[in-house]
């Protein structure tokens, strides 16, 4: 997921990746494309990521029991992978999701209210 | 219409040269790069011109292979457990042969031989856990098994031994029902065959029950030790009973085979205590 479209360094768009994608699929089921797509509406477009690299991203998250993925058919019968969260990620997605605030709260009161 | 489909499937080409073995990866990435296209194509883009947008922003195929090679493989192609499975279905067919004629004799004969054909594939499922264990201990001092290679060698006597309780099982619970004993002419004479093929049955429910409790667990050489004494169960309650069953019949028997059988099990299994990658052979 390296090369974002402009504002995000590589390394942060990597950092940010893992809680993006437990966000979305605590929403629901979602498969790879629809993820990226979400992701980049959310975003109005800023973050944009090298497609194919979310797939590794994915897979790690499943070999570590975050996600669990199922083959099933696309609206048009082709095969599709869908990927759903398990009870691992959810708990990953909240310790994810309290640092993020914790360094959001933190650059905020540095860089005051009007930033907030 | 045509010629994106080759395109595509030139694209998919290069990426399998890159993702060896990968193919429900490139399954996943073929879906992702369709969905593009069409998603560009409805907003009125040429399909040539869409595809190559698609294939730009999927990432070049040798970035994606460094990055998937990060991630272990759920399954990963091991030589030994392809060629247990073709010389398993080879012996089998060598085995069940000789049977033939007296399978399709009809009567006591087609029992007693469907009786014979089902045990002695049940012992040969096992044996070919007891072959892949020592195909395991022989590698493992020059190079450990990775992740993948490992799951599938789990997976491969998982189904094995089930296959040996199944096939041992019914075996002798159909030659308990159809073949009486043909010195008592009850359904179990107790011979020591019988004795011998009993115990093998005990082994391999042991066997497949340590094997399935162990199904998510990192523990492989304990499991692979046992695939060796199922050899050697096997080889006293099938060879050695045969042989002791002659000899208490007063006939010739000879004890060789199994005495070299079971010395070569305690070899392999020696194999155990040697440290895993020390006569790994380095790149210069």
């Amino acid at each position: 997921m390296h090369n974002a479209a402009m504002k995000l360094t590589k390394d942060l768009v990597a950092a940010s990746a893992v809680p993006l994608i437990l966000s979305i699929l605590g929403e629901g089921e979602s498969y790879g494309y629809a993820i990226i797509q979400r992701v980049k509406t959310l975003s109005g477009g800023e973050i944009e990521w090298t497609d194919g690299m979310l797939y590794p991203v994915l897979h790690r998250l499943e070999e570590q029991g975050c996600i669990r993925s199922t083959w099933g058919l696309s609206d048009t019968g082709r095969k599709r992978k869908y990927y759903a969260l398990e009870q691992p990620g959810r708990a990953l997605l909240k310790d994810q999701k309290e640092q993020w605030l914790l360094v959001q709260a933190t650059l905020s009161r540095l860089w005051g209210p009007q930033h907030a | 219409m045509l010629d994106l489909e080759r395109r595509i499937s030139e694209w998919r080409f290069t990426m399998a040269q890159q993702l060896v073995c990968r193919g429900d990866v490139l399954d996943e990435l073929e879906d992702h790069l369709r969905n593009e296209i069409e998603e560009m194509t409805r907003s009125g883009c040429p399909a040539e011109a869409a595809l190559d947008a698609a294939m730009t922003r999927l990432g070049a195929p040798a970035a994606l292979a460094e990055e998937f090679s990060k991630v272990p493989p759920p399954y990963a192609p091991w030589l030994p457990v392809r060629l247990a499975l073709v010389g398993g279905a080879a012996l089998a067919a060598m085995m069940v042969a000789p049977l033939w004629p007296r399978l399709v004799a009809g009567g006591v004969a087609t029992l007693l031989a469907t009786h014979m054909g089902l045990v002695m594939l049940g012992y040969l499922s096992t044996l070919m856990v007891g072959s892949l264990a020592a195909c395991y201990f022989l590698a493992r001092p020059f190079r450990n098994l990775s992740e993948g290679q490992a799951r599938t060698l789990k997976r491969a006597s998982l189904i094995l031994t089930g296959a040996a309780v199944a096939l041992t099982g019914v075996g002798i619970l159909f030659g308990s029902l159809f073949c009486p004993n043909e010195k008592t002419g009850w359904a179990l004479g107790l011979d020591s065959r019988e004795v011998g093929g009993l115990v093998i049955l005990a082994f391999n429910v042991a066997m497949f029950s340590t094997f399935w409790r162990s199904r998510q667990s990192e523990r492989l050489k304990g499991l692979m030790l046992l695939g060796l004494a199922g050899n050697a169960t096997v080889v006293l309650g099938w060879l050695g009973a045969s042989a002791f069953e002659r000899q208490l019949q007063g006939e010739a028997s000879d004890y060789t085979l199994v005495i070299a059988l079971l010395l070569a099990q305690l070899g392999a299994a020696a194999l155990a205590f040697a440290p895993a990658g020390r006569l790994r052979i380095r790149q210069p």
